[in-house]
């Protein structure tokens, strides 16, 4: 029984790779650019990067996914420790930057939730959020450091 | 046959397509939304841009053919070791986002909004895996007793 379950296993692997290569060859002519649609308030990795020092980087996710790593000179503020974070942002905070918020995937929630609570309590405007979050930045960063 | 095989044959029938309809599903869903789960599986940071296109066009058809494999009974000892293969490997991946709390979505079901519930996928999963085992388990009984599944 090993060795048939052993054969089939390998038949449904085989099998799969079939439709899997017509489907890639038809659907991956966005590989090398994968941007997906912007929103309004988004901004891609590389026009943030273009930006350069004019950007203040918001750091939504936790302490301990702030610690592992975060953009250079990001400010940790997240919804669970607001009142708590805030007043280092607003010592950071520079009327001439534009604040980018960030959190960990394309699309999680955290940035989104802390853009809007700057827009609607803090009366901030030039608030943006990172598109692909955390994962796409780091992959710009390597993708664009290895040349 | 007896009425504990009976029931034996038609919970193993549930349990077999309900298992088998949830991958056609999971499969079909994501087989065409190639680039948005491409996304999904690079969120999960554990593998590089090229690697999670790689997976994003394979799994889905992987997923297809092993929902289609148990539906229909063909290479069904296959299908099934290679199910509980992978639904290890997503309880890994679920594992290890929970872990590092990667604020992230799923991907699981094709293009969603919602956050990941770790601990809801985490069950769902085991429960997948388990299911798996007992089907398992059953085939290799039917193997013994000469009343192959395919």
């Amino acid at each position: 029984m090993i060795r048939r379950g052993l054969r089939e296993f390998i038949i449904i692997i085989l099998l799969a790779a079939l439709p899997a290569a017509v489907s890639g060859y038809l659907q991956l002519e966005w590989r090398g650019a994968p941007q997906p649609e912007l929103q309004p308030d988004e901004v891609r990795p590389g026009t943030a990067r273009m930006w350069g020092s004019h950007v203040l980087w918001v750091d939504a996710r936790s302490r301990e996914r702030y610690d592992a790593g975060h953009v250079h000179g990001a400010i940790l503020l997240n919804e669970d420790h607001w009142e708590e974070l805030v007043p280092a942002f607003l010592d950071a905070w520079d009327p001439e930057k534009t604040i980018v918020v960030y959190c960990d995937g394309g699309k999680c929630d955290a940035s989104r939730a802390v853009a809007t609570r700057l827009r609607d309590e803090l009366k901030l405007e030039s608030v943006y959020v990172l598109q692909g979050g955390w994962t796409a930045w780091h992959e710009y960063e390597r993708t664009h450091t290895k040349k | 046959m007896s009425k504990r095989g009976a029931i034996t044959f038609w919970l193993e029938t549930i349990l077999r397509c309900g298992i088998a309809l949830l991958f056609l599903y999971a499969g079909g869903i994501k087989a065409f939304h190639t680039q948005e789960f491409a996304y999904d599986v690079q969120s999960y940071q554990l593998t590089s841009w090229t690697f999670s296109i790689l997976i994003a066009v394979y799994l889905p058809w992987l997923e297809l053919c092993l929902g289609a494999a148990m539906l229909v009974r063909r290479f069904y000892v296959g299908a099934l070791a290679c199910g509980a293969l992978l639904t290890c490997v997503f309880l890994g991946a679920i594992l290890s986002g929970w872990w590092r709390k990667l604020d992230i979505t799923c991907g699981c079901f094709g293009p969603e909004v919602n956050r990941t519930n770790y601990p809801l996928h985490l069950t769902v999963d085991v429960a997948i895996l388990l299911t798996f085992l007992v089907l398992l388990l059953t085939s290799r009984q039917h193997f013994r007793e000469g009343n192959s599944p395919n």
